[in-house]
């Protein structure tokens, strides 16, 4: 975007290169894979696990010294 | 230069451009035009980014009930020139073309002859409507199929723009909503962003989508990402939804 053009100047047509190029952006498909989060009863399972192990313990009480 | 590098070429000039034309619709004060004469373009990415835009170099315009100003309309010229409509383009491809020259020809007088068939899908002309054919395969796409082409006609949701896919979005908001929030459960914000600029477009129209609208838009803000692009959606999608300056109908 850095050189002015006058309007009596013609662009160059573009070649077979240049027009696959600007297809794909215009026909920009959606997003061809999908990261969203998935249900996973291991990682279930190992959370509950988690949360059993360091869930808080009772107080003991002090010994007597 | 290989096709991935012309492509990368592209894509960071389509950026620039659509930060631009971002700039220019977010800062209400800034005088127009858009496309400005001293980034008038010369090189070929330049003038695919004014091709690849299209529709969406008339925002700033169209918001403001101003005429495009005459710079933009000989990029527009220039590109087209550069790019002509192609026999093998998609049908979505001939419908953005198609807007584009009736917008490009929208209360001129005499401006930027615009090289484009007389006849076929894609003639020149006003927005125009479908034929037959086309309305009942469009009837008969599924949510998902309608998604995914109203995503890749999104820039043809603007104020003051009224076709067939306009009103097919107002018909259809439901399978918008559902696209899109699909698009927001794989993570595809640019695609999500498309189909909720739609959706606002339907809502300003009097349709009632079934997404909370400013809540999806301050989620894909937050989410979707720092292309220039994407946030041109979301710019159009809000100033449709707040129905500001120029807002249509």
């Amino acid at each position: 975007m850095s050189v002015q053009m006058t309007p009596a100047l013609s662009p160059v047509r573009a070649g077979v290169a240049e027009r696959a190029a600007l297809t794909a952006l215009v026909d920009e498909p959606e997003a061809p894979f999908s990261d969203a989060p998935v249900y996973s009863p291991q990682g279930a399972g190992a959370l509950l696990l988690g949360l059993l192990l360091s869930s808080p313990k009772l107080p003991k009480e002090p010994r007597p010294s | 230069m290989s096709n991935a590098a012309l492509r990368a070429d592209y894509a960071q000039a389509v950026e620039q451009l659509a930060g631009r034309v971002l700039g220019v619709l977010r800062d209400t004060q800034a005088p127009l035009p858009a496309v400005s004469d001293a980034d008038r373009p010369a090189d070929t990415a330049a003038l695919a980014a004014v091709r690849v835009l299209g529709p969406d170099l008339f925002a700033p315009a169209l918001f403001r009930r101003e005429p495009l100003p005459q710079p933009d309309r000989e990029a527009l010229g220039s590109a087209l020139q550069a790019f002509p409509p192609h026999p093998d383009d998609s049908a979505e491809a001939r419908w953005r073309d198609r807007t584009t020259a009736a917008l490009l020809a929208h209360g001129t007088n005499g401006g930027t002859a615009v090289p484009y068939p007389a006849d076929g899908p894609g003639a020149f002309g006003g927005a125009g409507g479908a034929d037959a054919g086309e309305e009942a395969e469009d009837a008969a796409l599924s949510w998902q199929e309608r998604s995914r082409r109203m995503a890749r006609l999104a820039p043809l949701a603007l104020p003051e723009v009224d076709g067939p896919f306009q009103q097919r979005a107002c018909r259809h908001v439901r399978a918008l909503s559902r696209g899109a929030a699909r698009s927001l459960m794989r993570r595809d914000y640019p695609t999500a962003a498309r189909l909720v600029r739609w959706l606002a477009l339907a809502r300003s129209r009097g349709a009632a989508p079934a997404l909370d609208l400013p809540t999806v838009l301050d989620h894909l803000r937050l989410w979707g990402g720092g292309g220039a692009r994407t946030a041109l959606d979301l710019t159009i999608a809000g100033r449709l939804l707040a129905g500001t300056e120029g807002a249509p109908r």
